[in-house]
């Protein structure tokens, strides 16, 4: 790439991590040669990171329950239904408090379950995951949760496979992949069929206590939550971009 | 759970998840001032009052921020940020760079913190705010200019003190 200038748009979409890879390596060999348009791209990354670090920890506070009354105002479609689900819920995770949890409804499920998984698996030193090579672990996973499941490529951000394993989840089984980094430290994937809804949720994020942060999404043959007790958000993040982009592409 | 399969249900509980966001967005938006959760409320109200089945097929999270929108234009705030230079209030304790974004024009404010907090793509922000792909891209070229040259000059101030 020699123009003197580029599209400003791609720098922004460098920037916000939407390029896709070929574009991605051109642009960086042209920023290379251009230190002033990188310093630029690199004082727009600091400024996303300045505004999503100022904020982070608002996802973690607790809904007023004002806001909730809010939406359930309107009486003109009945919800007993949901009422209901919503007290128990509610009553669950106090029981629980393991995490700090961000809404009622099967995402907050999925997050406990898989903030558990990590916490009682990652911690494994001899047998984290089953004995089996990757592409059996798979195609059994895949037949014991009657959907593909799939293990997505995280070398780019320095995660190997390490495998997985079965789990029982509330009503069918689950599933825990498992990846490990150079210095040790682990990142899960856990896939729950349960969760699954119609729509497509994008990413959301939960942390809890002890480190462990969450991002999981769900569509409408899946939940799907990484979780980690030792990347930091930013790091985890990034991960869960690049599994949720394979996953559902 | 079968009344899990209940589309409605399942709607407003994907609507109660993403009320952390929306919160966040209101509060980035205007920072600190203006009430942000009189905003979602509103927000909210409007959401239970139009909710249809298509709203959970399509991109919930797109519709609930396109309603904040419109609310947040149409509510004073809005309006008065929109008059020519009139920067916005934000709290005395507020960063620096919180109260920069007061400064701009609320499109540019909007689009800027949709990309950045809500990491939404180009084109579910212009679906968000009605607007065309390309006015999106402008817009957040211009915002991030000019936050970047606005923390510049600042650094350099305090060098100088």
């Amino acid at each position: 790439m020699n123009p003197a200038r580029l599209p400003e748009a791609d720098l922004h979409a460098y920037v916000d991590g939407r390029l896709d890879v070929a574009r991605r390596a051109a642009l960086e060999s042209w920023l290379a040669a251009r230190p002033a348009e990188a310093a630029r791209v690199a004082a727009y990354r600091v400024l996303g990171e300045r505004w999503r670090a100022a904020y982070a920890t608002m996802l973690e506070e607790p809904v007023p329950p004002a806001l909730l009354c809010a939406l359930e105002a309107k009486p003109a479609r009945r919800r007993p239904l949901l009422r209901a689900a919503v007290g128990v819920a509610a009553g669950a995770l106090i029981a629980l408090g393991v995490l700090r949890y961000l809404a009622p409804g099967p995402a907050s499920d999925i997050v406990q379950r898989a903030a558990m998984a990590h916490t009682v698996y990652a911690a494994e030193v001899q047998h984290p995951v089953e004995p089996r090579a990757r592409g059996e672990l798979l195609e059994w996973l895949s037949e014991r949760l009657r959907m593909k499941v799939q293990a997505p490529e995280l070398h780019a951000a320095g995660l190997a496979f390490l495998g997985g394993r079965l789990l029982p989840g509330d009503a069918a089984a689950a599933a825990l992949l498992m990846y490990e980094g150079q210095s040790g430290q682990r990142v899960t994937l856990y896939w729950g069929p349960e969760f699954r809804q119609a729509r497509e949720t994008g990413l959301l994020y939960a942390s809890g206590e002890r480190g462990m942060r969450v991002y999981y999404w769900l569509d409408d043959e899946c939940g799907y939550a990484l979780a980690s007790a030792e990347l930091s958000q930013e790091e985890l993040h990034a991960v869960a971009k690049m599994a949720h982009e394979q996953l559902e592409k | 759970m079968p009344e899990r399969c209940l589309p409605g249900v399942q709607s407003q509980e994907g609507i109660a998840a993403l009320i952390p966001h929306l919160r966040r967005y209101a509060r980035a938006l205007a920072a600190t001032g203006a009430a942000p959760d009189d905003l979602v409320r509103a927000t909210l109200e409007r959401a239970a009052q139009d909710l249809k089945p298509a709203h959970a097929r399509a991109d919930l999270r797109v519709w609930l921020f396109s309603l904040l929108h419109e609310t947040y234009v149409a509510s004073a705030a809005g309006r008065d940020m929109q008059g020519a230079a009139a920067p916005g209030e934000a709290e005395p304790g507020a960063a620096a760079f919180e109260r920069a974004i007061v400064t701009l024009p609320p499109l540019q404010r909007e689009i800027f913190l949709l990309v950045t907090l809500e990491d939404m793509s180009y084109e579910q922000v212009a679906k968000t705010l009605d607007i065309p792909i390309g006015t999106v891209m402008s817009r957040l070229s211009r915002a991030r200019e000019k936050l970047r040259l606005m923390l510049l000059n600042e650094a350099r101030l305090r060098q100088v003190k």
